[in-house]
């Protein structure tokens, strides 16, 4: 994962224009940017109104601390609000990333998550297999990501084709 | 432009019907053509757009995400459309991040602009952002050659081609039908004139077409044609009609309108023709020549409608008693002719005498009268008596004549004898006897010229006498016998009627006094009402009495002095003009000459007619001049012919001049003629 692929720069250069890392900050900033990005292929349920309200759950680690950065950020004609949350205070969030830390505990989290319209993000391996929306997964050096369409269609999110078609791995 | 204008109508037609559709059908074709490759082009450009959109919004998650793979998969979905040659996806930053390039495109196939859009262009290019959250993240191009549509249309350029074939052969089918609409007629009109002028049948006809420029040219034609017809119809009217006219003219001409009978004239053809004939044959012709006795007295006694009645049946009768191919004709009045061809002897022809003359005896009865008339017929032989249609008419008159001098209703054979010359006096005095109803006399009128002026004085009136029958016969042979048989009276009282009207007509209407010198003969002269006669003749037609001249003989005057002194007393007294002719001939009493009240001396032509030869007359001349000077007569010189015998007598003073120097004797109008001309006549 922290090797040197030599397409990974090339890649990562043509995305975003930003110069050749092989740092652990870098990948985080690669999966905020991932997760940003998801935002603009999702549908929320119309009573999912107001501010697009970003949760974040576990310890900070490189990502949640990349993912503040979007504070104020837009997207879909609505600001992104970033906050720090606990297993339970859900309500409101329109996007719950859950930590690396937080592996043990996901199914709770998940069982919580479900009562929310919010689309669910993890780095956590098999995060779609446990019930999340969309699990983001580095193979080959290269950031990629696995979506459980059951979970965001429970949730009452609309997924774009086009993320689907993107998806490494879609589970139905 | 010439070799079409000399094409048959038809073709013409057909032509311009050809070349009309040919270039509507082209146009046609062609729009058709642009409009099909309008259409399928615009068909085909949008669809590359709307794929371009498409591409453009299914590309925009692989570009979000960085998924090249993704996008290349997008864009190889592209190789369905088979014109689209190049697909490329940009980045924001105008990075190549995907492309595709069709198997189709050829190996050099490079372009570099980011739109294109002509007609005419196959080429067509289009460039689509990728858009997400309202933010532009990179475009998709795409590059596509539409010549590949042009295959798609052959099946539409064939049926197009196949379209316009049908429609020209159409055209070519209605060209027919419109040639014969058109065409058909004018040839009919051409073919019509071309068999008019042919058989010259004006009654033929175009069929009417329609009333359009053809069909009036068809109404102008035939009304043309029917006025022809109506022209040529009245020509032909107007011809038998004119020839309706010429036979009765020649009928006239040739026939005598009471009887019906062949006229003079053409009895001379009729005998002309027998007579050669004759010739040829070596045949006998008889001409017989009929004259009624008493017809004159029954046509002054009981009218000439009664005169006509009785020639119409006794024609009739005359007609009867010869065979058919005898002529008979009438010549006038009541002289009949018959020619008798191939004559059987004398004894034949005394039988047709008989015959005719007993026809003729036999009473006519007419309404209330019964007439009896008899026939003297005189018989001339051809070629016996005379070998020419002139003589044999003449011997048989005179045959006639002697007819009637044996006491009429008898007939005679001619012979020679009758010609010698007492019977030639006889002849003569039976056909003067008629020659003033025949209207045979004439007069003739020779100047007389003032040789004081050269004018013309006077002229004296000179009878002529033509007879059908015996021609020109001289005042010298036919006045004495009218002496001898007193129809003198009757042919003075004409000559000095006439001559007396003549000079009035010249007073009158050339306003010339012209002195008019009339002969008088002795048995004229010494007729008991003569001076009354005169008298009355000159009241009667208005002549100036001083304007008449009577000329007599010195033998007229010296014959009975007494009752010739008294008579020409009394003229003179009247005023008349007196001149002794032939002075110098006679034994004039130069005693009476004094005494007598006479105006001129005439000498006598015989005088003159040797000057200047003749010493001897141009002394008896000069006498005669220097008598009548001393008598203060006028005096007037005779047979003048020559310029030197006007020069002597104009030096010797005599006063007026007559003869063939001047004129001969001639018609009346001459006389006119020479009046209107102021004809001033010279001897020098």
């Amino acid at each position: 994962m922290r090797s040197f692929p030599c397409i990974l720069p090339a890649l990562l250069g043509l995305l975003f224009a930003l110069p050749v890392m092989a740092l652990e900050q870098d990948e985080a900033a690669v999966k905020a940017a991932f997760i940003y990005n998801f935002t603009k292929f999702v549908e929320w349920p119309a009573e999912a109104e107001g501010p697009l309200q970003l949760c974040l759950i576990g310890e900070t680690d490189s990502l949640l601390a990349a993912l503040a950065n979007l504070e104020g950020k837009q997207s879909q004609g609505r600001s992104i609000r970033v906050r720090s949350t606990g297993h339970y205070a859900l309500d409101g969030c329109r996007v719950i990333v859950v930590g690396a830390s937080e592996a043990d505990r996901l199914t709770a989290i998940l069982g919580n998550a479900q009562r929310q319209p919010a689309l669910t993000v993890s780095e956590i391996g098999h995060f779609a297999d446990a019930g999340g929306m969309i699990g983001l997964v580095v193979n080959n050096a290269r950031v990629q990501f696995e979506i459980n369409a059951q979970a965001a269609q429970r949730a009452n999110l609309k997924l774009s084709a086009q993320l689907l078609k993107l998806a490494w791995k879609v589970k139905k | 432009m010439s070799p079409f204008r000399d094409l048959p109508l038809k073709s013409k037609l057909s032509l311009a019907l050809l070349l009309s559709s040919g270039i509507a059908v082209t146009l046609l074709f062609i729009l058709m053509l642009v409009n099909a490759v309008y259409n399928l082009r615009q068909g085909a450009v949008s669809q590359i757009l709307v794929i371009t959109e498409v591409t453009a919004a299914n590309s925009a998650a692989a570009l979000v995400f960085n998924d090249p793979k993704s996008a290349a998969d997008t864009l190889a979905a592209l190789r369905v459309e088979p014109e689209i040659m190049l697909a490329e996806i940009h980045d924001a930053n105008n990075q190549r991040f995907a492309s595709y390039r069709s198997i189709r495109a050829s190996a050099d196939f490079k372009v570099g602009e980011a739109n294109r859009d002509n007609f005419w262009d196959p080429i067509f290019i289009t460039t689509r952002f990728v858009v997400v959250d309202n933010e532009p993240i990179g475009h998709v191009w795409v590059v596509a050659d539409l010549s590949t549509l042009l295959s798609a249309l052959t099946g539409q350029v064939l049926a197009l081609a196949i379209a316009a074939i049908i429609s020209l052969a159409l055209t070519l089918l209605i060209a027919n039908r419109f040639r014969t609409m058109i065409a058909a007629p004018i040839e009919q009109v051409a073919s019509t004139a071309k068999a008019i002028a042919h058989d010259q049948d004006f009654s033929r006809r175009v069929p009417r077409a329609g009333s359009d420029e053809v069909g009036q040219l068809i109404d102008a034609f035939n009304h043309m044609v029917g006025q022809i017809e109506d022209r040529e119809l009245r020509l032909k009217d107007e011809l038998q009609h004119r020839k309706a006219t010429e036979q009765k003219l020649e009928k006239l001409a040739h026939y005598d309108t009471l009887t019906g009978l062949p006229n003079r004239h053409m009895f001379q053809q009729a005998l002309a023709l027998t007579l050669e004939r004759a010739r040829n044959l070596g045949s006998q012709v008889a001409l017989f020549f009929i004259d009624l006795d008493n017809f004159k007295v029954i046509n002054d006694s009981l009218g000439h409608v009664t005169g006509d009645m009785l020639l119409k049946i006794l024609s009739q009768r005359l007609t009867k008693c010869v065979r058919s191919s005898d002529i008979i004709s009438r010549l006038g009045g009541d002289e009949f002719t018959v020619i008798i061809d191939h004559v059987k002897g004398a004894e034949h022809l005394r039988e047709i005498a008989d015959k005719l003359a007993a026809a003729v005896a036999q009473a006519v009865e007419l309404k209330d009268i019964e007439l009896q008339t008899t026939a003297s017929i005189g018989i001339a032989l051809f070629p016996d008596d005379a070998t020419n249609a002139e003589d044999l008419v003449r011997n048989a008159d005179t045959a006639m004549y002697f007819a009637k001098s044996r006491g009429r209703s008898n007939f005679q054979f001619f012979s020679a004898k009758m010609n010698d010359h007492a019977n030639k006096r006889l002849i003569i005095e039976a056909h003067l006897r008629r020659a003033i109803e025949k209207n045979e006399l004439s007069l003739m009128y020779q100047p007389q010229i003032d040789l004081a002026t050269g004018h013309i004085i006077g002229a004296e009136a000179l009878l002529r006498w033509t007879s059908p029958e015996l021609g020109e016969v001289g005042p010298a042979e036919f006045i004495p016998v009218a002496e001898e048989t007193g129809i003198i009276q009757q042919i003075g009282d004409f000559v000095m009627e006439s001559a007396c009207l003549q000079a009035r007509r010249w007073m009158d209407e050339e306003g010339a006094s012209l002195r008019i010198a009339v002969n008088v003969s002795i048995r004229q002269f010494s007729a008991r009402q003569f001076v009354d006669n005169v008298q009355a003749l000159l009241a009667r037609t208005g002549l100036p009495v001083e304007l008449l001249e009577l000329e007599l003989t010195e033998s007229c005057i010296m014959d009975n002095v007494e009752d010739t002194l008294i008579k020409i007393r009394e003229l003179h007294e009247l005023g008349i003009r007196l001149s002794i002719d032939d002075f110098g001939t006679g034994y004039s009493s130069m005693t009476y000459l004094k005494q007598l009240p006479i105006s001129q001396l005439k000498v006598d032509q015989s005088f003159v007619r040797n000057i200047p030869e003749s010493n001897e007359d141009m002394e008896i001349v000069r006498a005669v001049l220097h008598l009548s000077h001393g008598l203060k007569l006028e005096t007037l010189a005779e047979g003048v012919e020559t310029v030197a015998q006007a020069r002597f007598l104009a030096q010797e003073g005599c006063m007026i001049a007559q003869g063939y120097y001047f004129s001969r004797p001639v018609p009346p109008e001459e006389i006119t003629v020479l009046l209107r001309g102021r004809r001033r006549y010279t001897w020098q």
